[in-house]
């Protein structure tokens, strides 16, 4: 660096020390952009409110077996109907099942019906998405007419067309929700490929003798992914939502299983004698889906570039 | 075998635009119509010519980033204006581009070493010790230092990215670059340092190069020829020496006399055209330049002048020289 010659001393070199910090500062942000990035996102109120009722629901999860007080299939003649109380925190069933247990395992189906839903329909949209925004032309033209009809339908009427070709079942659940939900990302990825495409990055890319799988996936790829994580953050709830939906409509999981949707709709005809039947799963799925789009939306607000 | 590394004969770029709301293309943009120049082995042809006259898509055009609407294209004697993608990349093992903007043309995820190291690994070198050492070397050649390598794009400043986008252009060993107005998004005094590399480079590689630019004292500084372009024609290509000292197109004269004189007290008398630069949907008939041009006669916006040769190795097009 050339220095340039100062014309007044003392105001120079209190000048050049706060050039000097400055440039630290940008460097050290510069050189941890993660970091950085946590650090934001733990200052957003929401964000760290969502990211804790998500933790608490993914541990719940996990440890639903040590967690559980009882068994979420076991009926209790003895105990039938009985309001929350201590030893059965969220209430029985008309079979006497326990309520808070039963909540405990669903939350195992409802976190993989969301994740792994959510990741199938992300892979699918985000090929599609990048072949057609990469090659456009014909490829380009063929896709867009699929995701254009696959995204003029609500996901929920979708999946259920593809559950009653498919059947019931946790399983068919999820590819339903794959197959009724990839249309977003196929667009957003899409367009962020129309505009990487011109960048004179991949240009380089190209004459440097890439092969177009190295192109989309090395270089375009990693560079078009922040909105679509967004994205899948807040499909999250939604996978959720449909799959309690669905269970309701008794077109997903199948009583026994425990998923929310069935425990709320085994209480619908109780509401009048034991409304916690009902109560606690839907107050549950309502807290689920608040905690992911609280994060959601954090997230969005934390990898906008203009915040 | 001909004694030219790329020869370049009546290329033309045209930009289709559409018209009206059911319209297909009617109307084009001329950005390049009818070129025609050569760079022999180890020479650096400048081109010039102020925004928006072609350079540009020139050079895109003959790296075959975009393609040719009509003539051709031959490097090392072979016609590669219609080459498929795999003929391509034999192409760019020895042709490559250095684009304006150093901070557009490096990944922003990648380490500016594995930026290098990969156009390496592309190539077929699958040893990573010796593709390190290849790195380091490259490194070395453009100025950089082996720390440099685990850097990101951002935490470097524009020189020194311009140096690590050349380091990355040379990894494929090429014969003949490209550079697209290579110093024009860097600081004066960055600049200089840029130049001198790349005829330092030039000299050890026995490199040519096509070195676009509007800037006319750096192609003066590091041109042997150099192609004046107006409107998406080369109007005048001599010698550097012969054309700063005169120029005979009138553009020439024009884009020349408004370079600053360095020494001071000194005047020369700036010739300011009138008007703006025609659109080049809808290119004056005849001369391009004879709407600007004083001298115009009733011929230069009739008859499109041919370009000739006027002396050593001198080509003008006007009617008038």
């Amino acid at each position: 660096m050339i220095a340039p010659q100062s014309r007044n001393g003392g105001v120079y070199i209190e000048n050049e020390w706060i050039e000097q910090q400055a440039l630290e500062v940008r460097e050290e942000k510069a050189r941890k952009p993660f970091a950085d990035f946590v650090a934001k996102l733990f200052k957003h109120k929401g964000a760290v409110f969502g990211a804790v009722i998500i933790l608490l629901f993914v541990c719940t999860a996990v440890f639903a077996s040590w967690l559980a007080p009882y068994e979420y299939d076991k009926p209790d003649i003895s105990a039938v109907l009985q309001p929350p109380s201590a030893e059965h925190l969220f209430g029985t069933d008309e079979f006497g099942r326990d309520i808070f247990s039963r909540i405990v395992y669903g939350a195992r189906i409802s976190l993989r019906v969301a994740f792994v839903a959510v990741g199938i329909s992300l892979v699918i949209g985000t090929v599609l998405g990048a072949l057609a925004g990469y090659y456009g032309g014909v490829v380009d033209y063929i896709i867009t007419s699929i995701t254009d009809i696959a995204w003029s339908f609500p996901t929920t009427l979708l999946a259920i067309a593809f559950i009653a070709a498919l059947g019931t079942g946790v399983e068919n659940v999820i590819i339903a929700i794959a197959l009724a939900s990839w249309a977003g990302y196929c667009r957003v990825v899409r367009g962020q490929f129309l505009s990487l495409r011109e960048r004179e990055f991949v240009q380089a890319a190209r004459i440097l003798g890439m092969s177009d799988a190295r192109i989309i996936f090395r270089h375009m790829l990693p560079n078009a992914l922040a909105p679509v994580i967004v994205m899948a953050t807040l499909e999250l709830p939604k996978a959720i939502v449909i799959e309690a939906s669905l269970s309701f409509l008794g077109l997903g999981a199948q009583p026994p299983e425990p998923s929310w949707g069935v425990i709320l709709d085994s209480g619908k005809g109780l509401l009048d004698q034991a409304p916690w039947i009902s109560f606690f799963p839907g107050l549950m799925i309502m807290l689920v889906v608040l905690g992911f789009n609280l994060f959601g939306d954090a997230l969005r607000d934390v990898l906008d570039p203009n915040s | 075998m001909t004694a030219n590394i790329l020869e370049v004969k009546g290329l033309k770029k045209y930009f289709p635009f559409k018209k009206g709301l059911l319209g297909k293309a009617m109307e084009y943009v001329r950005a390049v119509d009818g070129v025609d120049f050569h760079i022999g082995y180890g020479e650096t042809l400048g081109l010039v010519g102020e925004s928006g006259c072609g350079k540009s898509t020139t050079g895109r055009t003959i790296m075959r980033l975009l393609e040719p609407t009509e003539g051709e294209i031959f490097f090392e004697g072979q016609n590669i204006t219609r080459f498929n993608k795999k003929q391509l990349r034999q192409v760019y093992k020895h042709m490559q581009l250095i684009f304006q903007d150093p901070f557009a043309s490096l990944n922003p995820r990648k380490a500016v070493g594995d930026a290098v190291d990969e156009v390496l690994l592309v190539h077929g070198m699958k040893d990573g010790v010796k593709r390190r050492e290849r790195v380091e070397e490259l490194f070395d050649m453009v100025g950089l230092r082996k720390e440099d390598m685990d850097k990101y794009p951002h935490e470097f400043s524009g020189g020194q990215r311009q140096r690590v986008v050349i380091a990355r252009a040379l990894a494929v060993n090429p014969k003949l670059l490209i550079c697209d107005e290579p110093v024009s998004a860097l600081d004066v005094s960055i600049q200089a340092q840029i130049i001198n590399l790349l005829m330092e480079l030039k000299e050890r590689l026995k490199l040519s190069y096509l070195f676009i630019s509007h800037d006319l004292r750096v192609v003066r500084h590091i041109s042997d020829r150099v192609a004046v372009m107006y409107l998406g024609k080369i109007v005048e290509m001599a010698p550097a020496e012969d054309l700063f000292r005169e120029p005979l197109h009138p553009y020439s004269k024009a884009l020349l006399s408004v370079i600053p004189v360095l020494k001071p007290g000194q005047k020369r008398k700036k010739l300011v055209l009138e008007g703006e630069v025609p659109n080049p949907v809808n290119p004056p008939t005849g001369c391009r330049f004879s709407t600007r041009c004083k001298y115009a006669t009733k011929q230069c916006s009739e008859i499109e002048p041919p370009i000739k040769l006027v002396g050593n190795r001198h080509f003008v097009a006007c009617h008038l020289c």
